[in-house]
This record gives structure tokens, C-alpha cells and sequence, in this order.
């Protein structure tokens, strides 16, 4: 738990945080949003006092965060940042050992944790461990500054903006992989972006700060449902319906399926889509269409299963399909969206 | 078809050597050390020149060939275009001199020239071959039969081996002291450097003032220097007598030493501050949100990113200083300066090669020794 | 360590602390000399002078340009060097007053420098070298021969009655009102500009050897008195009795204190620079500038030759 008690910080005639009261819940994700300048980034940096307060008090899982030598806070505490940080001289094994090393841990210790992390993150660790950051890819770096955040097993991680230098794509990737490691690990987590719809989607409550003022600090649903001032509602946006779709994983509202095998002659009534021996998706059949089957990469046509309704909806507009198969990580298909659905889908979260 | 479009570095050197050779001076003969001499083209020098010409022209047509057979034949007849040169000038120079002790031979435009063009010869012979180890021999073959011949005496009729043969007792000498000044002072430029460069990069306004004053020192000119030298190092002397038994005095190392040390310190800090400048600040947040404690941060993170740097600004002033220990000939404290400036004094040209040159080639050697340093310590995951 | 060695160890530290007692019951002196060649031939001669006489020597041979060298010995950083008569009273005193012509005299100058530099800087000139290293016409010997000229009064009335002359020179040497001008002005004669050849930066070997084989016509040159070259290229010095030149004579410069200690370094040099006539200055510059000897060699061959070395 963190907790912000009256909380400024000044720098001369200048307020950059403004009496700052809030509470992050343990295991939740806390987003701080607002327009820059607004003092989220200060916020987050005064947490691992990487700047210090001017006032008011920072509390930690109960104890103020100013009794602790400075370099001791941080090393109990994940920290990731926008353009990674890597260091460029040590390989990625050793970016990610920084802090157990820095906590004195025994070198077999490290390295099985090491290993652990690089599994984590989904780089195989025998191919990744002793290459150099400058030879990964943009996604690549960003999944090792978060392994490297998450090295020591700190209860508390800081990310400033850690998805903010990559493309739409990947970033969207990254999100959802973090969801479902975070589902996993249960985090203490602050976050900071100045992207509303990331905001939306991965967080369990959003701190909106503007002018060093914390404006409305909510979960999504009662932001989007029920902003706090006419500031929140524009900073939000107008199409906060659509905006609720990216708390909604496919995953809750597909209907199961495992489509047809391709040696699977059988007419068929309604298009159905088409596996491999293996369950990866091939393509489709359509009666309308003499029953022909289309070929395709899994990649081109389907959506993934922890993605967002709202990504799969932007993405059956695009291809122009009704209905839209769901496969996961290797392509195995395991059910379809239809626009129906898509458009009805709640949220349980 | 084993012809290709031509190697251009092996056609400019194998033109520069030709028309050097006709239309240039190959050695200078001189009645004595001091006057100027009459040159002697190559193709006067009897038949032997006519065959390094036909190598030459045996060079171009071979630059067309196909980079495949090329590099070989152009390493092969590089390096024999430079062996030829170098025995060509050794045996013309003695059969030039026949009995005289006061004539001397010394090496005119066309044999430098043809010297430097076999070498872009070479050059443009590694820039084709593929395997290391040929590389290495391409390279080596010459350089080593260059030394024997140098060291079996067959280039000992040249002016410049002659002043080396009459200095035989004080050269290796001064070679020594040349070194030690050099050495000395990179020592204490490094020491005061280095630290200087690392405040320079810790605080903005000390920065202007480290640059600003290592930059006016460097504009001294060197000799005023030296000469304002003399009252403090002696003054400080006759009030601490012991600091003679050091071999500090008023003249000599200890001036020259700090005088050389003045301008090697800007290169330095410069290099500590430019490396220590390009540590990216991504990596120092990091570190800092990691928990690295300043001196973690500084030996873990800004001293491995900013090392490429530090060496090369350490690389600069040992070759500058290398240089300027000439200087310290003119304090007393010996050096090669001694022949070069005693050769300057009484216009004896050759002289001041026996100065000019070891300190060409201690420079170079200085550089290449830097520079391997600097590609080793460079991390691996920078290069 | 074995008994042996440490006796002989021992016997070697006797041995180092006798010589050493011996060397430091004669002192130590430190001698400096410019960077030309001639300065460092008589620095040499008076290092090995004195080391054979007992002294210690230690040798800063050169020291440095004229600067330097008079700077160190001032400072005490060295004791003696080889210094020019004309040399000090062009660069050493500058506030003091110098009778006029007095420069040109080679008694009278040598007066000035000793008694000024012994009042104001307590340093003493030790005897010079009857030789004078300066600006001077040289010419081939033949041509002295033949028309009986021996100084430039003779050689002023040959071309004032239309003797054929050529003469090379830097120019330098032609435009200094101090060099070739004040030859013309003092001995009354005036070359036209077809009679010079001018080699711009030339050194005086190059113009020597031009004189010497009658290049573009040329038969005289810019010298310097005691160059090395002139006797071997055949030429002869002008001799310059009006003195239009400041008179260059070197001789030892030594601290006052030092002599004092050990007064009996006068008696050391002064004969050997007694026999630095100018054919001498000249011969050993040659073996030096044109053989390319190295300066101690020939320093010690000369003295040895004499009986000053056993």
C-alpha cells in the first residue's frame, strides 16, 4: 500500500504538486494521467525519492518512506521508464541481475531468478541471456526493463510511461501480456502515461491530476460513467462507450470453438473456420462460395484472446469480417467474436 | 573474363610512383652535410631503375584483375615494389658516395614518393583480402625486411644513418629521454586530467572554467613557457635544497615535465568530460531508481559507458606530448629535440631528420598502442 | 646472502663512497651552452677540461637558446657556459650606457661585458677566443690572391675601381642596416642590385658554397667569421678593421660565486681559449658542421692533440 499524506513539492515560486492525498491499494494497478506538466511524473519519482518531497508525508506498506537511506528505498522497489534504460554495456542477463546483485544475493540464486524472468517475459532464455541490449527489438527492450523492474521481487513497481517508445502495435501486445502477469503477481503497481485509452484499460483505479491537483481519483467504470468535473469529461474524451470496451478481454464474451480439421471434407452449412492438425488456424470455408477454403496466416485474420473488445472490434472494422476468430499466442484457435457480441459485452471486471 | 572494373587506390599509387619516378629526383647528392645538392632521377642510376619501372607498370595492369586474384598479386607486388625501393636506395646511395667522407646521400621527392605510393599499393590490397592472417603477413613482410635491411647495415651510405652512426653514443640516449619526458608527463597531465575533467562534468559552471583556463594555457607559446619557468623551479630549489637530490632544478626534467604537462591536461579533461557527458540519462535514472549509490553508479555505470572516451582524449595528449618533448631540448633537459634543434641551428637537414624521424615513428607507435587500447576497453555490447 | 657476496658488496660500497669523497673534495660544477654547434663544442671542451681535472661534472649540454642559457646561469642552475661578446651587449644590457663604436673593438667590448656583467650580476668572463664569429665577405682565395685583398678596405677600393664582384646573401643580410649596409657605408663603396644575389632565408653554407662554385657568377659571400666551411670551400674572410660589425668573440661566463671557490678554473680554460684562434674555430666547426661530428668527439680529439687531455 502507498499512501500520499498532504503531499507538495515546490520548486520556488512554482507548485509542481500541489497537497497530493491518495491511497494505492496493495495488488492494485494505479494509473496517473493528466497533461504534461500536471505532476504525475513528479508524483511517481517522489515514491522512490528520486525526488524529494517539500511536505507531507509517504507512506509505504505502512512506514514513512523518508526512514530509509534513499538507495535502500529504491532497491526494494521495481522501477521501469519510458525509453527502457538498459545499460548498453551489460548483457541482457546482467541488466536484469542489476538489483539481486545490488542486494548481495549469491550468484545461483541470480541466475536461476534470471532465467525465471526471461521465461517470464517470453524470451528464451538460453538465446537471450548473454546478448546485448542494442540487439533487441524495441518490444524486446521494454519486456527486460520490466523483467529487470521486477528482478528482487519488490511488492511495489514504478513504471513512467514504459510502453510510451514503442509502436501501436507492440505497445497493445505489451499491455495485455502485463495484464496477465500482473493478474499473476499481484503488484502494488503506479503507473504513469499521458494515454487515456492505456489508462483505461490497465488500470484498477486512475489518479487524474492537473496543475499539480489531483482532480478525480476513481476506478474507469465510474470515470467513464461519472466524471467529476467538466476537466475529467474532456480529458476523457466523447466516445467513453467505446472506451469501456478496452476493460473487456475477448477472452470473457467469445464462443468457444475449435473449427474444422482440413482433412475434414464434411459440407458444411455456415462458414467455419479451418485448423491444422495442431488446432493453429488456417483459414475459412464458405458454402456460399462452393464450400472453397480460403487460405490465410492465423496472423492476418484472427485477434488474439487476452486482446480488448475494443481492439477486436477496431480490428473486425478493418478487415471487414461479421465475425472474427480468437487464437492465442502460437495461433491455435480457441473460439470466434461476432459484432453482436462484441457490441453487448459488459465487462466483469 | 578475369577483368573488372580496377582497383582505383592501386591505379592512383601505381601513377603516382611512375611519373615521380620519371619526372622526379630519386636521392640527392650533396658535396657535404651542409649545401644543397643535385638530384639524381632513378633512371640514371643505371638499369635497375628500369626494372622497378617495369614491376610498376606489371602493378597496373594488375589492378584490373578481379578482386579474387587481385588482392593476392597486389600484395605480392606491393610488397616487392617496397623491398626493391628500399635495397634500390640503399645501393644506389653507396655507389653514389664511392670513397667520399664528406659527400652525403640523402633520400629525394621520388623515393618518398614511391615509398608511399607501395604502401597505398598494400593498403589497397588489404581493402580486398579476406583472411586475417594474409592480412597480418601483407602487412608484416614489408615492415620486417624494411628492419633487416636497416639493421644489416644496407642503408648505412643514407645521410640520415650517417648522423645516426656519428650520435651512436648519446641517440638511444636521448631516445630514452624522449620517452621518459613523454611518459612522465602523461603521467602527471593524467593526474591532474582527470580529475579535472570529472569536476568539469559534475558541475556546469566549473566546466567554462576547466576548459576556459586548460585552453589559455594551451596558447602559451611553448618557449615563453619554458623560459618563465626557470625562476620559480630554481627559486623553489634554493629554498628547499633536498628537492635537488629528486632531480628537481631550475632547468631540465622538472621544468620540461611541467611545461609538457600543462599541455597535455586540456586533451584530457576534455576526454573525461565529453565521455562522462555522453553517458545517456536513461541509464543514469535507472541506475539511481535502482538503488545505485553514487559511487555504484559512477564505477558501474559512467565510468564503463565513458571509458571509449577518456582513452582517446589520453590518446591525443600522448601523441601531442610525444611531440612536443622536442620542447624540452630547449630547457636542458634533452630529448630528441637536441638534434632537431641542433640540426635546425646549423642548417644540417639531415640531423634534424634523425630527430624528426624517430619522433614521427614514436608517435605513431604511441597512437596504434592507444588505439588498441581503446578498442579493448570499449564495451562489448557498445562496439 | 652469502658471506662472499656481502664482502664484496661491501667493497663495492667502499669503492662508491671513495670516488665519490674524492669527486666531491674537487665539487661539482654544471655546465650549460647554447644549441649552435660551436656553443656546444666549447661547451664540451670545458666539461672534459674539468672532469679531467677533477672536477664533477654535470654536463647540460645545450641548454637552450640564449634566453635560457643566461636565465640558468643567473638562476645558478648552472655555474658556466660559453657566451658571445657581442651576443651580451646586444641582449644582456640594455639600460646601460655603451660608448659609441665600442661594440665594433674586440678589446674594448670584452672590457664593457667583463666589468658590467662582474658588477651587476656578479658573473666573471673568463679569457675569449681570439676569433670572431661575425657577419663577414668571404671570397674565393684565388681571387684574394690575385688582387692582393686581405680586408675591406681593399676589397671596397677594387670594386670602387670597377673590380668585377658578385656577392650572395640572405635577405636578411642585405637589408639589416647592421649587416651588409654598414660594410658599404663604413668602407665607402656601393654595390648595384645586379651585384647581389639574394637567396631568400639562405644559411651562410649555402651562400659560401655558391661563392665557392661561382654559381649565377657569384664570387663572394655572406659569412659567418668562424664558419667551418669557409677554408674548405677554398674561400678567405675579409678582414673588417673599421669594425662595421660588433665583434662576436666567445669565452667562458662563470658565477661569481663558483670562481671564487674554485678560483683555479680560470687557469684551466683560459689557455684553452687563448688557442681558439679563428683557422682553429674554423677547422673544428668544419669536422662538426660539414663532417658531421659529433660535437664532444671533436672537442676531445682537439684537446687531447694538445696536450690539455693525457
Amino acid at each position: 500500500m502507498i499512501d500520499f499524506q498532504n503531499v507538495f513539492k515546490k520548486y520556488g515560486a512554482t507548485t509542481a504538486v500541489n497537497n497530493l492525498s491518495l491511497e494505492v491499494k496493495t495488488g492494485e494497478i494505479c494509473v496517473l494521467i493528466g497533461p504534461s506538466g500536471c505532476g504525475k511524473t513528479t508524483t511517481l519519482k517522489m515514491i522512490n525519492r528520486l525526488i524529494e518531497p517539500s511536505s507531507g508525508q509517504i507512506l509505504i506498506d505502512g512506514r514513512d518512506s523518508s526512514s530509509l537511506k534513499a538507495f535502500e528505498l529504491r532497491r526494494g522497489i521495481g522501477y521501469a521508464i519510458q525509453s527502457v534504460g538498459l545499460f548498453p554495456h551489460l548483457t541482457v542477463a546482467e541488466n536484469i541481475a542489476v538489483v539481486p546483485k545490488l542486494l548481495g544475493w549469491q550468484k545461483p540464486k541470480i541466475e536461476a531468478r534470471v532465467m525465471e524472468l526471461l521465461e517470464l517475459i517470453g524470451l528464451e532464455p538460453n538465446r537471450y541471456a548473454s546478448t546485448y541490449p542494442k540487439s533487441l527489438s524495441g518490444g524486446q527492450a521494454q519486456r527486460v526493463g520490466v523483467a529487470r523492474a521486477l528482478a528482487a521481487d519488490p511488492t511495489v513497481l514504478l513504471f513512467d510511461e514504459p510502453f510510451g517508445a514503442v509502436d501501436p502495435l507492440t505497445r497493445e501486445r505489451l499491455q495485455n501480456e502485463f495484464l496477465e502477469l500482473q493478474k499473476r503477481l499481484k503488484k502494488t503497481v503506479v503507473f504513469v502515461t499521458h494515454d487515456i485509452d492505456e489508462a483505461i484499460k490497465l488500470s484498477d483505479r486512475i489518479a487524474i491530476m492537473k496543475d499539480g491537483k489531483l482532480e478525480q481519483y476513481a476506478t474507469p467504470e465510474q470515470m467513464l460513467e461519472q466524471p467529476a468535473n467538466a476537466f475529467v469529461r474532456d480529458f476523457i474524451g466523447a466516445d467513453r462507450g467505446l472506451k469501456r470496451l478496452a476493460r473487456v478481454s475477448v477472452r470473457e464474451v467469445m464462443l468457444p470453438s475449435t473449427g474444422v480439421k482440413l482433412e475434414d471434407q464434411q459440407f458444411q452449412t455456415a462458414s467455419v473456420f479451418v485448423v491444422d492438425s495442431g488446432g493453429v488456424l488456417r483459414g475459412w470455408r464458405d458454402p456460399k462460395f462452393q464450400d472453397a477454403f480460403s487460405a490465410h496466416n492465423w496472423q492476418d485474420i484472427s485477434v488474439l484472446e487476452n486482446a480488448s473488445v475494443r481492439e477486436a472490434l477496431s480490428r473486425m472494422i478493418s478487415l471487414g469480417f461479421q465475425v472474427i476468430p480468437v487464437v492465442g499466442e502460437s495461433g491455435v484457435l480457441k473460439g470466434e467474436l461476432t459484432l453482436e457480441q462484441a457490441m453487448n459485452a459488459k465487462g466483469t471486471l | 573474363m578475369i577483368l573488372t572494373n580496377p582497383n582505383r587506390i592501386a591505379i592512383l599509387g601505381c601513377l603516382l610512383a611512375i611519373s615521380s619516378l620519371v619526372l622526379l629526383p630519386f636521392l640527392e647528392l650533396k658535396a657535404n652535410r651542409l649545401v644543397a645538392g643535385t638530384g639524381k632521377g632513378l633512371l640514371e642510376l643505371g638499369a635497375a631503375g628500369w626494372w622497378l619501372l617495369g614491376l610498376l607498370v606489371l602493378v597496373g595492369l594488375s589492378a584490373f584483375l578481379k578482386p579474387r586474384f587481385r588482392a593476392p598479386v597486389l600484395a605480392i607486388l606491393g610488397n616487392l615494389v617496397f623491398i626493391a625501393s628500399v635495397i634500390l636506395i640503399g645501393a644506389a646511395a653507396s655507389s653514389l658516395l664511392g670513397s667520399s667522407t664528406l659527400a652525403r646521400v640523402s633520400i629525394a621527392p621520388a623515393a618518398w614518393l614511391i615509398l608511399v605510393s607501395s604502401s597505398f599499393l598494400i593498403f589497397a590490397a588489404l581493402n580486398d583480402l579476406e583472411n586475417i592472417w594474409l592480412k597480418r603477413l601483407t602487412l608484416s613482410v614489408g615492415i620486417l625486411v624494411f628492419l633487416a635491411i636497416l639493421l644489416t647495415g644496407g642503408l648505412s651510405s643514407l645521410s640520415v644513418i650517417r648522423e645516426y652512426q656519428t650520435r651512436l653514443d648519446t641517440f638511444w640516449l636521448e631516445v630514452g629521454r624522449h620517452l621518459g619526458l613523454a611518459f612522465l608527463a602523461l603521467l602527471t597531465s593524467s593526474l591532474f586530467g582527470l580529475p579535472l575533467g570529472f569536476w568539469a562534468a559534475r558541475s556546469k559552471g566549473f566546466e567554462g572554467l576547466i576548459l576556459g583556463f586548460s585552453s589559455l594555457l594551451q596558447t602559451i607559446p611553448s618557449l615563453a613557457l619554458l623560459a618563465l619557468l626557470i625562476t620559480p623551479f630554481s627559486a623553489l630549489v634554493r629554498a628547499f635544497p633536498v628537492l635537488e637530490s629528486f632531480g628537481i632544478r631550475g632547468i631540465g626534467f622538472a621544468p620540461a615535465i611541467t611545461a609538457l604537462t600543462v599541455y597535455g591536461l586540456l586533451p584530457i579533461a576534455r576526454g573525461v568530460l565529453n565521455g562522462l557527458k555522453a553517458v545517456p540519462e536513461t541509464a543514469l535514472e535507472a541506475g539511481r531508481g535502482m538503488g545505485m549509490t553514487p559511487n555504484q553508479l559512477f564505477s558501474g555505470v559512467e565510468l564503463p559507458l565513458a571509458l571509449g572516451l577518456i582513452l582517446n582524449g589520453i590518446r591525443t595528449s600522448a601523441v601531442q606530448l610525444v611531440g612536443l618533448s622536442t620542447l624540452s631540448s630547449l630547457i636542458g633537459a634533452g630529448g630528441l629535440g637536441v638534434f632537431i634543434f641542433g640540426g635546425l641551428g646549423s642548417a644540417a637537414n639531415d640531423l634534424v631528420l634523425l630527430g624528426a624521424i624517430p619522433v614521427l615513428v614514436l608517435a605513431v607507435l604511441t597512437d596504434a598502442g592507444f588505439r588498441t587500447l581503446e578498442q579493448a576497453s570499449i564495451p562489448k555490447g557498445c562496439r | 646472502m652469502n658471506r662472499k657476496r656481502l664482502q664484496s658488496l661491501g667493497l663495492l660500497l667502499a669503492v662508491t663512497l671513495t670516488s665519490l669523497a674524492l669527486a666531491q673534495q674537487k665539487g661539482t660544477v654544471a655546465i650549460g651552452s647554447k644549441l649552435d654547434s660551436e656553443g656546444q663544442l666549447l661547451g664540451q671542451m670545458m666539461r672534459l677540461t674539468l672532469e679531467h681535472a677533477g672536477f664533477t661534472v654535470k654536463a647540460q649540454i645545450p641548454t637552450g637558446n640564449t634566453f635560457v642559457t643566461r636565465k640558468a646561469l643567473i638562476e645558478g642552475q648552472i655555474d658556466i657556459y660559453p657566451e658571445y661578446t657581442g651576443s651580451a651587449i646586444n641582449n644582456f644590457f640594455k639600460g646601460q650606457k655603451i660608448p659609441d663604436g665600442a661594440p665594433s673593438r674586440a678589446a674594448q667590448s670584452f672590457a664593457i661585458v667583463k666589468t658590467l656583467d662582474l658588477k651587476l650580476n656578479n658573473i666573471s668572463w673568463l679569457e675569449r677566443a681570439p676569433a670572431n664569429n661575425t657577419f663577414a665577405v668571404a671570397i674565393p682565395k684565388t681571387l684574394a690572391v690575385r688582387e692582393g685583398l686581405k680586408s675591406l678596405v681593399n676589397l671596397a677600393a677594387y670594386v670602387n675601381k670597377g673590380g668585377v664582384l658578385k656577392i650572395v646573401g640572405s635577405q636578411e643580410f642585405f637589408e639589416r642596416s647592421d649587416a651588409f649596409p654598414s660594410f658599404e657605408k663604413a668602407y665607402g663603396f656601393k654595390l648595384k642590385a645586379d651585384q647581389k644575389v639574394v637567396i631568400a632565408g639562405a644559411t651562410t653554407s649555402q651562400t659560401e658554397q655558391a661563392a665557392a662554385s661561382n654559381t649565377d657568377g657569384a664570387n663572394a659571400a655572406m659569412a659567418y667569421g668562424t664558419d667551418g666551411a669557409i677554408a674548405a670551400l677554398g674561400l678567405v674572410v675579409m678582414t673588417d678593421p673599421k669594425g662595421a660589425q660588433p665583434v662576436y668573440q666567445p669565452a667562458p661566463t662563470v658565477r661569481g660565486e663558483v670562481l671564487k671557490k674554485y678560483p683555479e678554473i680560470a687557469g684551466l680554460l683560459n689557455p684553452i681559449f687563448k688557442g681558439l684562434t679563428l683557422p682553429v674555430l674554423q677547422n673544428l666547426n668544419r669536422q662538426i658542421d660539414l663532417e658531421g661530428k659529433a660535437p664532444q668527439e671533436v672537442a676531445r680529439t682537439y684537446l687531447a692533440s694538445k696536450g690539455f687531455l693525457k
